[in-house]
């Protein structure tokens, strides 16, 4: 068997959970501390799994009676493997590899490959981006192990070779393979036995020996010590980085307990969007929208959902603008089961300037319109554009960004007629070189909606109106001017309007509609 | 001596501006649009602090739609505080106004107001807000007395941000860097006998009833509002 000869040329790590179906319930229960082992009930007898290191030491091992595990160790937690728990450990795996790495590769059952390339900068190391990632890892209760090679037998092993993160340097491979101790290669025990009774410590040594006489005495562990060496392997097969991400929170509620009031569930609410916050910003991400799904009881699910036009990460200002909303509609039953899931897009970021005026930062910009939202209820607001088919009164809202930013991908909020595209703002036709006309306008105070009217007509022309108890005289009149908008649709526009200066002085916008006959005060000339 | 006269050369044929001129430069002054009023203001209304427009029979509209064209058009972003929800989208477009950097509150059902005032000052979110109360709802929850307004004030200053404020009568009293005071539009008509009138715009007389610094309060003159057909 030749040493593994450097003829890779990308960089790749392995990060392995270990123990994984420990680490995995145990991140569900942060409560449960000290010694642990993960355990099963295959054949109604309690039966170890796993152990973490404490245990170890204690002499516990898989395969022993939880009982027996008791006696070495009284103050031991058992914990039962759960394969929710274990899927949902894969699933941060995943999402906390995608923070790192564009190309990363899930290996059932317990390790993520990712693919470095050109990750490493000269203002950070493969060995800072790593230790990053063993940290990352950490704080979301994955016990990990992280390893940085050349190629992904070499990463393997260098995950397998101790605690924390280890990198092997390029050019280092053939070195550092030869050095490292059987003892630490997953292999099976009786193989294990049998090297140590050869008298064999390093894998360098069992490297020197002919393939075929080991593969005699070794069977298939022979191929599986010949595998850490190969240096030619394809490469993982990378998943795609999900866009959005999606990242979830969960909360179930004890047995017997249910939420009946907005502010209990408020109380559930804040730490779950804090945890969630805190997790998304260590990875440089904001929320840009929010899905709240409340688990009813008996039955049943509440739905709620939540868009930001400005990615969020502020935990008070998104239960600022949840709670509203809740208020208005709250669920129609008790709560059992709480699920918050987040939308993703990068942390925005500005540059100021010294000599401009101060702005917000994004993050407090996005705050702000998220509470504004709250503050607002049923209203919007936003980015006023005039209705595309000029119905009078009508418009459309669009995201409000800062400096009058595009809104990439996002479609306005329409509130007005129906939803359409909003165009950019097109200015008038006769205006100065810095997009104002000339002389002020005179603007008009709309009513929405239209107000009805009583008008005395005298040869074709208002001579008064009467609004409620109110009766005015007709001072000028001018009109009738006609006006078609949507003509096209079911619904158009068809009115003549007048222009009217009344008794006391006021001037107003009155129109008739054409289709009814309608007299309505449309607004005033203010 | 011969240091600082070539420093200031230096500085002068440069370009350059000392960094203790910078404060003095920042207090600058919002040209409104309207040219007799802003030579009446020295340029224009204050950078930060309360400004209250009185119209009491019309004008509002016209003076803001044209204040937030100015300013969007100046590159700043706005918002436009709506209770009554009666801002004319297409008459603002109109009239110049960037509707990119515009952000429109129709805040009719809002209860509280005065905390939604309140928090766009706070968080220096736009550098103007305009707040038409004149067309507000009878039952609008509006800041009530002069503490209150004095209180909107103080945080418009130290959070630099202008607030205006249209009224139909004086509310913010004392609390105002600068009050304006608007006469009715007076309707100019074309046409006579048989030829069909048409509405051609208004003539609006503008006072200034109150000035914080700067000269006295005064009549700058009348302006023309256009209507376009």
């Amino acid at each position: 068997m030749s040493p593994p000869v450097d003829r890779g040329t990308g960089r790749i790590a392995f990060v392995r959970v270990t123990p994984f179906g420990l680490s995995a319930c145990r991140r569900l229960l942060p409560e449960a501390g000290g010694p642990a082992v993960l355990a099963a009930h295959p054949r109604g007898q309690a039966l170890v799994l796993e152990c973490d290191d404490d245990a170890h030491e204690a002499g516990i091992r898989a395969g022993m009676t939880v009982a027996q595990a008791r006696q070495r160790l009284p103050g031991l937690s058992m914990l039962v493997r759960s394969p929710e728990a274990e899927h949902d450990a894969r699933e941060v795996l995943r999402q906390t590899g995608f923070g790192f790495s564009p190309h990363v590769a899930l290996e059932i059952p317990d390790g993520l490959w990712l693919s470095i390339g050109r990750l490493a900068t000269p203002f950070m190391d493969e060995g800072h981006w790593a230790t990053r990632l063993h940290e990352a890892l950490r704080v979301r209760g994955l016990a990990n192990r992280v390893g940085v090679s050349r190629n992904r037998p070499m990463a393997l092993l260098a995950s397998l070779a101790g605690p924390g993160v280890q990198v092997i340097p390029p050019g280092e491979e053939t070195r550092w393979a030869m050095a490292m101790p059987l003892a630490r290669l997953p292999l099976a025990p009786e193989a294990q036995a049998r090297l140590a009774s050869w008298g064999f410590v390093t894998l360098g040594e069992v490297a020197a020996l002919p393939p075929e006489a080991l593969a005699v005495r070794l069977g298939p562990e022979a191929t599986r010590i010949a595998s850490f060496l190969q240096h030619d392997t394809p490469s993982p097969p990378w998943a795609a980085d999900p866009v959005p991400h999606a990242r979830e929170r969960r909360f179930r509620c004890e047995d017997g307990w249910v939420v009946t009031r907005l502010d209990e569930l408020q109380a559930i609410l804040a730490p779950l969007l804090t945890d969630m916050v805190q997790d998304m910003t260590r990875d440089d991400r904001a929320l840009c929208g929010l899905t709240l799904t409340l688990g009813l009881e008996p039955r049943g699910e509440h739905l709620e959902h939540w868009h930001f036009p400005e990615p969020l990460s502020d935990a008070r200002a998104l239960l600022a603008a949840m709670s509203p909303v809740l208020e208005r509609h709250p669920p129609p039953g008790g709560v059992t089961d709480v699920r918050i899931v987040a939308e993703e897009a990068p942390r925005p970021w500005a540059q100021g300037h010294l000599f401009t005026r101060y702005q917000p930062a994004p993050a407090a910009f996005g705050a702000t319109l998220a509470r504004l939202g709250g503050l607002l209820g049923t209203q919007q607001a936003g980015s006023p554009r005039p209705d595309p088919v000029r119905r009078p009164g009508q418009w459309l809202l669009a995201p409000f960004r800062r400096n009058g930013q595009p809104v990439p991908g996002l479609m306005p909020t329409a509130t007005g007629p129906a939803a359409a595209t909003a165009t950019p703002a097109a200015g008038p036709s006769a205006m100065n070189p810095a997009g104002l006309p000339a002389s002020p306008r005179l603007a008009l105070a709309l009513w929405r909606p239209p107000r009805p009217l009583e008008v005395v007509l005298e040869q074709g022309r208002p001579r008064t109106i009467h609004w409620r108890q109110h009766a005015w005289t007709v001072r000028q009149a001018a009109g009738p001017w006609p006006r078609e908008a949507a003509w096209w649709t079911p619904d158009p526009v068809l009115r003549e309007e007048w222009d009217l200066e009344l008794g006391y002085g006021g001037l107003i916008r009155i129109f008739r509609e054409r289709t009814s006959g309608a007299w309505f005060w449309d607004g005033s000339y203010d | 001596m011969e240091n600082v006269r070539t420093l200031a050369a230096v500085t002068a044929h440069h370009g350059l501006r000392q960094g203790s001129r910078l404060h003095r430069q920042a207090g600058g002054t919002h040209p409104t649009g309207f040219a007799p009023l802003d030579r009446a203001l020295d340029g224009g209304l204050p950078e930060a602090g309360l400004v209250e427009v009185v119209a009491p029979r019309g004008g509002l509209s016209s003076f803001m739609h044209r204040l937030a064209a100015t300013r969007t058009r100046a590159g700043e972003d706005a918002a436009w505080l709506d209770p009554g929800c009666c801002l004319d989208i297409a008459g603002l477009e109109a009239a110049g106004t960037d509707l990119a950097r515009l952000l429109w509150i129709p805040a009719g059902q809002v209860r509280a107001l005065p905390a939604l005032v309140d928090m766009l000052l706070g968080s220096s979110l736009v550098p103007l807000i305009l707040l038409d109360l004149a067309h507000a709802p009878r039952n609008s929850d509006v800041p009530q007395g002069l503490p209150a307004w004095i209180r909107l004030a103080r945080r418009a200053e130290s959070h630099r941000v202008l607030l205006v404020a249209g009224t139909r009568q004086p509310m913010a009293g004392a609390a105002a860097h600068t009050s304006l005071l608007l006469d009715p539009p007076r309707p100019c008509w074309q046409g006579q006998g048989r030829t069909p009138r048409t509405l051609e715009g208004a003539d609006l007389g503008m006072h200034v009833t109150r000035r914080r610094h700067g000269q006295a309060p005064g009549l700058p003159g009348h302006v023309h509002l256009d209507l376009d057909a």
